[in-house]
């Protein structure tokens, strides 16, 4: 009995080296989480989609004149919302911003190569019209 | 055969040596007992040598198990991280978000 119980604990340290050095070689968080902590979008554009040095440039020009566009949007939803416009009004607005980005987004796209394009797109779209599941921001 | 002196006479002492073990009656039950007990095969390396195939089986089934398993989890990670990730990017550009105070 004492041997099957060292085969079995032998057996299952197997299964336990196997599993850890499995999901060590395989994870891919740590320069994720150097991203995630810093918010740095971009870095995390960059490696996700493998983007070459004028891909990147290209994007980040982009993103830098998309973010002082929607510095435009920013203050109509946020004067509205603070006006308390009618719920018609800020949606207009934000059915502008989705437009705006949704076509920020497909310019994005263009930059990469069709296959990773087309994966960006697929990862971004869903966080831009999952906005009412989230709920509303906080609006005082 | 002609022995040397020696062996002669190691000879006639063999000759003359009688062994008269007593009988045990209970012999035959007391080897079947430890036959049942499996006493005498207590090493782990006797252990392994009955059950080889059973037991290499089972580690491979093991680690083929367990790197399953930790790939499955890696995976997992990677996909939430990348889902994260997608949303702090995508809130970053979306106007909807900015709290108005």
């Amino acid at each position: 009995m004492k041997n099957f119980f060292l085969t079995l604990l032998l057996i299952l340290a197997a299964g336990a080296v196997s599993c850890g050095t499995f999901y060590l070689v395989n994870e891919e968080t740590q320069g994720w989480r150097e991203s995630a902590r810093e918010r740095n979008s971009m870095a995390w554009l960059r490696s996700e989609f493998h983007l070459d040095k004028a891909q990147y440039a290209a994007i980040r020009d982009l993103y830098v004149q998309f973010l002082q566009e929607r510095a435009g949007n920013t203050a109509a939803i946020s004067a509205a919302r603070v006006r308390r416009d009618s719920p018609g009004e800020v949606a207009g607005l934000e059915a502008a911003c989705v437009r705006a980005m949704t076509s920020h987004f497909q310019k994005v796209a263009l930059l990469m190569s069709p296959e990773e394009g087309q994966r960006y797109l697929d990862m971004v779209l869903p966080h831009v019209t999952d906005y009412d599941r989230r709920g509303q921001p906080v609006s005082n | 055969m002609r022995l040397p002196q020696d062996y002669r006479s190691l000879a006639r002492v063999l000759k003359s040596w009688s062994i008269a073990p007593a009988s045990d009656p209970g012999f035959s039950e007391k080897v079947w007992r430890r036959i049942a007990t499996g006493e005498g095969g207590d090493s782990f390396g006797t252990f392994f040598r009955v059950h080889r195939a059973v037991i290499v089986a089972a580690f491979i089934l093991a680690i083929a198990l367990g790197g399953w398993g930790g790939w499955a989890a890696a995976d997992a990670r990677t996909k939430s991280n990348q889902m994260d990730l997608a949303a702090i990017y995508v809130h970053s550009v979306d106007a909807r978000w900015i709290r108005t105070r």
